[in-house]
């Protein structure tokens, strides 16, 4: 008989619920703080809704771990009904709190309900990526640990680029890491980092400087080009790409086409903000990731 | 009895502190094969980059093998110099020999992999030479195994037992590797070896330093000369009493140098029996002898490493091909991955080549001439970090431009262009092993070509001939990238920025069919100029019209000549409406304006 499998996974994915197509699903929110009042994702609540209050209000905002309570709430109600939980996780790297939080829980439940933390050493789009990706391998295979393994591959092939006009959101964040020598110029320069699945323990690396958007697409199309190369893929398995603030926009638009006449793709996915991701990139920034398997 | 993970991962760490703080003394051993001072470090960046790759993972759950594998993979990958890859290649064939799932290792077990250890050294070394680091690991694995067949004690107590002939085997270096005795030391990778294993067996308490300190290699060397001097010109007057007394007062017990303890002890005898020849020519042919060995002719220049990620690549057809490019080959391979470590002349023709077998990583290469300059000389660079950007460039505000633009060293002139003492001086402040240099004018070159034959750094010089190029260095260069890989992206995108310049005459002149008044400004773009005009506003839009193309962006630098260009920047943003325009300041002397178009 087929097992039952449910996927965890955060609200931090780069794409919106409505894209994932998989019933076993359950979602945890990141509990955002604004102001000193705790938000969390909602209709209301929306990373547009964030940016204006960015650019409007100058606010304060950053994000905290996930609640322990909130996932043994799905635990509990899972352990019954389904024979694995796969929990993906964002890097351990960049929330260390959350991975400990959850392997605490893995370590509790170990007699109950196996629970496997992935960890998809992403962040946004990246993470909804590897999402993705799993679910595809879920639907032809219940093995596991075949599948656990494919999916530590398709980590360390998955790189997600982030120009990030404004760093300050990342540096109040603390997770700016390398980045930390792309700030303070006077030139204004659209900075492009990354968090590359072959060096994730290296956390968020500096990847180039952009002065025009154009230029910093060049910069992610060149980078992902040499990683193609390297792995020698043929057709890049994966795409997400999103902007924080507009669909429609020119960066976006630009990026799109950079990566329709250069690249050999399978999927090419537009993604959705998340509230608690605009905290991090503020106003004006995209990404992309591409799972290369 | 058997030792644990925890046991074996503190003695590495202890063993590795002892060798870190003693690498000094390490390097001013080294004399073989090439007097490059840097055995020391090389031992220790290789230790340190075996201990990093363990950090990543959680001892507690890892088996013994597991343990000696991830350590082994990080010796290989970060190993530096032959005495790296000879440790590396010594951990590769203990690794080999290990295949334990259990918590600890046995002395037996220890024993065979200490043997596979030294086979794997020796045959994977290209001329394995007696009297070096090699002999030492010999005589660990067979003192070892005999006395694990004597006796089933504490594996401490068993190493600890060997050491007095480890040290034995230490002091019989020079007989073994002549070049040793002629230059008056033992062998700096066997010492580096002693030390680690007197590390390991936590002989030496954590804080004491098993060397006495002891003269530097300039210091040696300066006190022979003089005692060479003062012999063969019969110095005995007046005048050079201060060095008599000098030489006959230098403390023996600080002398780690064999000969040169004999040359003084001779020159005590000289001084007492007075004009005795042959004695005096005895001195000065040792003292010759001393000053040959420590300045010997380096036949390849440059210490080159890196790493060949290549698949259906034979490692002796591989070896075969790169032995004609130098010599001190070696080679260690590990699945697809080949490390490598060479002397050779033409480090970066090498490179590509190797290039085109698959990809290459963590490339080193260190110029053996100035490390072998900074080794006997007194004027001792110390390096506080693995690279440098340095930028020579006029203009405060394009100072302040590439300083927010990324790590940088900026050395700034005004309307004198620098001098080779002033920028020998800025390239010791950056304090960097590896330095990329660039200035924003073509006529500085042959001043940074001068100051960089004066240097002790790895120095690559780029080309470039204006300030664009550096704004355009800036964009590529990354502080997390080695020299090879900076200087090849830099040089790749160095023309990416097209521009315009914009100067005011000083006296009529006509070029290309344009007369130019005095007063009046011209534009020049890729050396020719193209426009003149006598207002400003004029020529800048004038300019751009007859640029521009499909670029989005346009940015005005202006010279100390000039106030803001607010006003011309808000005219232009009326007519160029999909345009954006910015404004910086420059600070330069020569150019009004500099227009970029990007």
């Amino acid at each position: 008989m087929k097992k039952k499998v449910l996927v965890i996974t955060g609200d931090n994915l780069g794409i919106a619920n409505k894209q994932i197509v998989y019933k076993d699903i359950a979602y945890m929110k990141f509990p955002v703080i604004i102001n000193d009042k705790e938000f969390k994702e909602s209709e209301e609540y929306t990373a547009a809704f964030l940016i204006e209050r960015f650019k409007k209000e100058k606010v304060s905002a950053h994000t905290q771990a996930l609640v322990k309570g909130d996932l043994i709430k799905i635990v509990e109600a899972a352990k019954d009904n389904y024979d694995v939980i796969l929990h993906v996780m964002m890097g351990s790297n960049m929330s260390a709190a959350t991975f400990q939080m959850c392997e605490q829980v893995r370590k509790e439940y170990k007699d109950i309900i196996p629970i496997i933390n992935i960890d998809s050493k992403q962040v946004i789009s990246g993470i909804g990526s590897i999402l993705l990706r799993l679910i595809d391998l879920l639907k032809t295979s219940d093995d596991i640990a075949e599948i656990t393994a494919k999916i530590t591959e398709i980590t360390t092939n998955t790189f997600t680029y982030l120009c990030l006009p404004d760093l300050g959101f990342l540096q109040r964040g603390g997770r700016i890491g390398k980045a930390k020598s792309l700030l303070g110029s006077i030139l204004k320069i659209i900075p492009v980092v990354g968090l590359l699945g072959d060096e994730a323990d290296s956390g968020i690396l500096p990847i180039g400087k952009g002065r025009t958007f154009q230029s910093a697409n060049r910069i992610i199309i060149e980078n992902i080009k040499q990683k193609i190369q390297k792995y020698k893929i043929e057709t890049v398995k994966q795409i997400v790409i999103l902007h924080i603030e507009d669909k429609d926009s020119l960066e976006l638009k630009n990026l799109e086409a950079q990566i329709k006449s250069e690249l050999k793709f399978e999927k090419l996915i537009f993604g959705h903000p998340r509230f608690c991701e605009a905290v991090h990139t503020g106003p004006g920034a995209w990404i992309a990731s591409f799972s290369l398997k | 009895m058997a030792i644990n993970i925890i046991q074996i991962n503190t003695i590495l760490n202890n063993a590795y502190d002892l060798l870190s703080r003693e690498k000094n003394h390490i390097n001013n051993l080294n004399v073989f094969p090439v007097p490059d001072g840097d055995t020391g470090l090389n031992m220790a960046l290789t230790l340190q980059g075996a201990l990093n790759n363990i950090k990543s993972h959680s001892i507690k759950s890892m088996t013994i093998q597991e343990y000696v594998d991830c350590f082994t993979e990080g010796a290989l990958l970060n190993s530096r110099g032959c005495s790296g890859s000879i440790l590396a290649l010594f951990c590769k064939g203990i690794s080999e020999s290990i295949k334990l799932t259990e918590g600890s290792i046995s002395n037996d077990e220890l024993s065979s992999a200490l043997k596979k250890g030294c086979e794997i050294a020796y045959r994977e070394t290209t001329n394995p030479t007696e009297g070096t680091m090699l002999t030492m690991m010999r005589v660990l694995s067979e003192q070892f195994e005999k006395l694990c067949s004597e006796s089933s004690n504490n594996t401490f107590f068993l190493i600890k037992k060997i050491i007095p002939s480890l040290e034995d085997t230490l002091e019989k270096t020079p007989e073994m590797l002549p070049i040793l005795k002629k230059a008056g030391v033992v062998d700096s990778g066997a010492m580096g070896f002693l030390i680690l294993i007197k590390g390991i067996s936590f002989e030496l308490e954590h804080n004491e330093s098993i060397i006495k300190p002891i003269f530097s290699i300039a210091n040696i060397l300066i006190i022979s000369k003089y005692v060479r001097s003062f012999v063969s010109h019969k110095k005995y007057g007046k005048r050079n009493r201060f060095i008599r007394t000098f030489i006959t007062n230098v403390p023996l017990k600080n002398i780690s140098n064999i000969n040169l303890t004999n040359i003084i002890k001779l020159f005590n005898n000289l001084l007492q029996k007075k004009n005795n020849e042959k004695l005096a020519e005895t001195i000065i042919q040792k003292s010759d002898e001393l000053s040959e060995t420590w300045n010997p002719n380096i036949k390849f220049r440059y210490c080159t490493e890196f790493i060949l990620e290549s698949e259906n690549l034979d490692k002796t057809e591989f070896e075969n091909k790169l032995s004609s490019w130098g010599d001190s080959l070696i080679i260690i391979h590990s699945n697809n991955i080949f490390k490598i470590h060479i002397h050779t002349n033409r480090p970066k023709s090498l490179l590509k080549t190797c290039e085109e077998l698959g990809k290459i990583s963590s490339t080193k290469i260190d110029d053996m001439k100035k490390q072998h300059h900074n080794l006997i000389s007194e004027d001792k660079a110390y390096y506080n970090k693995d690279i440098a950007l340095l930028l020579i460039l006029n203009g405060n505000g394009f100072a302040d431009i590439m300083k927010g633009l990324g790590t940088v060293d900026i050395f700034t002139y005004q309307k004198v262009k620098p001098s080779v003492n002033q920028i020998k001086n800025a390239i010791l402040k950056t304090r960097a092993k590896n330095i990329i240099i660039a200035a924003d004018d073509s006529d500085i070159i042959p001043t940074l070509k001068s100051a960089i034959t004066l240097s002790k750094s790895n120095i690559e010089l780029i080309e470039s001939k204006n300030i664009i190029q550096l704004i355009n260095i800036m964009y590529h260069y990354s502080e997390f990238q080695d020299l090879y890989q900076n200087t090849k992206v830099i040089r790749e995108h160095l023309d990416n920025i097209k521009f315009c310049k914009i100067a005011r005459a000083t006296r009529d002149f006509a070029e290309e069919n344009i007369n130019v008044k005095e007063g009046d400004f011209f534009s020049i773009y890729q050396n020719k100029i193209f426009f003149s005009a006598g207002r400003k506003e004029i020529i800048i839009e004038k300019s751009i019209s007859e640029l521009i193309d499909t670029e989005t962006l346009i940015t005005i630098y202006y010279g100390k000549k000039e106030n803001n260009t607010d006003k011309v920047v808000s005219k232009l943003k009326g007519k160029f409406e999909n345009i954006t325009f910015e404004s910086y300041y420059g600070g330069q002397n020569r150019y009004n304006y500099y227009i970029t178009f990007e």
